[in-house]
């Protein structure tokens, strides 16, 4: 008997670790269009190989037209215009508020807001007048003056890997709860949630200030959050431009608690909600953001290097 | 995906969209970094997309693809496809109320998974990530039951073993996330 006990535990802490492990998938990890341009690839290496001169290259130019040509569903134009988007310089504005059945604070469902301006192609950016700067896959939190500063060895800026929220239960669960989440989240991490959406449907025409173009419904709902048998919904809908750019984007990101759940204990909190809009726009400016000091830096750990010979 | 198989494209890619999550995870268990896990499960999808039509669904194309998945990294690690620099110094200090604790623990925790034998990582992605049964995972493995257990005994007590210090610093006996709803 106590040694079952003990193999049961061995088991239970074995699946928490593992939990831990893997909680933190990166944005941006589109497994179903890395498939298709792989097989693309194949096709187009395999074609080559048989292609002769011209009409080889006819041939091949051929196979990647058909292996693209496909008019575009709801759901391929929001999630096309979702990478289109996260594939330039933008300006953004972006409002968030949290909310929990019941409220835990009288203060709570405040709206927050933040601006900035990234270049996703050089993987920087900034918020919040620079307090917040996004450096070649870092992001950099300015926390000197504040109690936070003496847990940092005193340094003014700390810098990890950022929520990384995209597609990932835990990682969504945690930014939703998490206070300092809005500023810690890139908007391109905000579209990549668009590739998990599992319906999506057009509304008809949208427009925003110096835009008309299409909008366009999604939802999608994850299995398991961050607690056991919860759930997380994430509804919301889409703007985009005749450019193919996303322009507006409304999210609702609800985590569905269970009975059972009390936190904090003795208060049973049957949902979390987080809304968050976000504005794009003057797409193409150049975005200028350097990395703090390293001597004003305080890194919890450095991002494993991988390369390939 | 390919011409005159939109039905076959349609499953394959709700297959990709509902479960493509579950495969990534287990990859990054087996190969201690997301870029590689995320490499791994494209090769593996790209495998599994070709035997797509000739598959017993009644089985469930997941098993089909835990096996790719074993097969092709222990092909990478026999041909030292992939190599990965050592990760950098662990952190000093405790600072669990960050935010940054839950990415840190998690790369501590790959960190200890990658220098396990790589039967012993795959033993403890399909038994206690997919949560396989001993038999099934002995089936992917190709292995006895025996072997299963005997490198998901191994494979804990050498996880728990390099990050005994760790795993009091971080707190990981609760859900770090969950810790920061009250605040």
């Amino acid at each position: 008997m106590v040694e079952e006990e003990f193999v049961r535990d061995a088991e239970e802490e074995a699946r928490r670790l593992l939990a831990v492990a893997v909680g933190d998938i990166p944005p941006g990890i589109d497994l179903l269009s890395g498939v298709r341009r792989r097989r693309a690839a194949h096709r187009v290496h395999l074609r080559a190989a048989l292609a002769v001169g011209t009409a080889g290259v006819a041939a091949v130019a051929a196979a990647v037209t058909l292996g693209v040509s496909r008019a575009p569903s709801a759901w391929a134009a929001v999630t096309t215009a979702a990478r289109l988007t996260a594939a330039q310089s933008y300006q953004m504005t972006m409002t968030s508020s949290l909310r929990t059945i019941p409220p835990l604070t009288a203060g709570m469902g405040r709206p927050w807001t933040v601006s900035g301006e990234f270049s996703p192609a050089r993987r920087t950016g900034e918020e919040d007048g620079g307090q917040v700067r996004f450096v070649g896959g870092y992001v950099y939190t300015y926390v000197g003056g504040t109690a936070a500063a003496a847990r940092h060895h005193g340094k003014s800026w700390v810098k990890t890997t950022g929520p990384a929220f995209t597609s990932t239960r835990v990682g969504i669960a945690a930014w939703l709860i998490s206070p300092a989440g809005l500023p810690l989240t890139a908007p391109q991490d905000l579209l990549g949630l668009l590739q998990s959406a599992t319906r999506v449907r057009g509304t008809g025409a949208a427009s925003g200030p110096g835009w008309t173009g299409t909008g366009y419904a999604f939802s999608a709902v994850l299995a398991l959050g961050v607690s056991k048998n919860s759930s997380i919904s994430i509804t919301g809908t889409v703007g985009v431009d005749p450019q193919g750019r996303v322009r507006r984007l409304d999210t609702t990101i609800t985590e569905h608690l269970p009975p059972g759940t009390d936190e904090p204990p003795g208060v049973h909190v049957t949902a979390i909600t987080r809304t968050v809009q976000v504005m794009f726009g003057d797409f193409g400016i150049p975005v200028s953001v350097s990395a703090p000091p390293a001597s004003e830096v305080f890194t919890p750990l450095t991002r494993p290097i991988r390369s390939r010979p | 995906m390919r011409e005159g198989a939109g039905a076959l494209d349609d499953s394959f890619a709700r297959f990709v969209r509902a479960r493509g999550e579950h495969h990534l995870r287990v990859a990054v268990v087996l190969t201690g970094d997301w870029h590689s896990a995320e490499d791994l499960v494209q090769t593996s999808l790209v495998k599994l997309y070709r035997a797509w039509p000739r598959l017993d669904t009644t089985a469930g194309p997941d098993a089909y693809l835990h096996r790719i998945m074993v097969n092709t990294h222990r092909s990478w690690w026999r041909t030292r496809w992939r190599r990965e620099a050592p990760t950098a110094e662990l952190p000093e200090g405790s600072c669990a109320e960050d935010l940054a604790d839950q990415h840190v623990l998690a790369a501590v925790i790959r960190q200890a998974l990658g220098r396990l034998p790589r039967q012993q990582r795959a033993v403890l992605a399909l038994r206690y990530l997919a949560d396989l049964s001993e038999v099934e995972v002995a089936g992917i493995l190709g292995c006895s039951v025996g072997s299963v257990k005997t490198h998901a005994h191994r494979g804990l007590r050498a996880l728990r073993g390099q990050l005994a210090g760790e795993l009091t610093r971080y707190r990981v006996s609760e859900t770090p996330q969950r810790q920061r709803a009250g605040e």
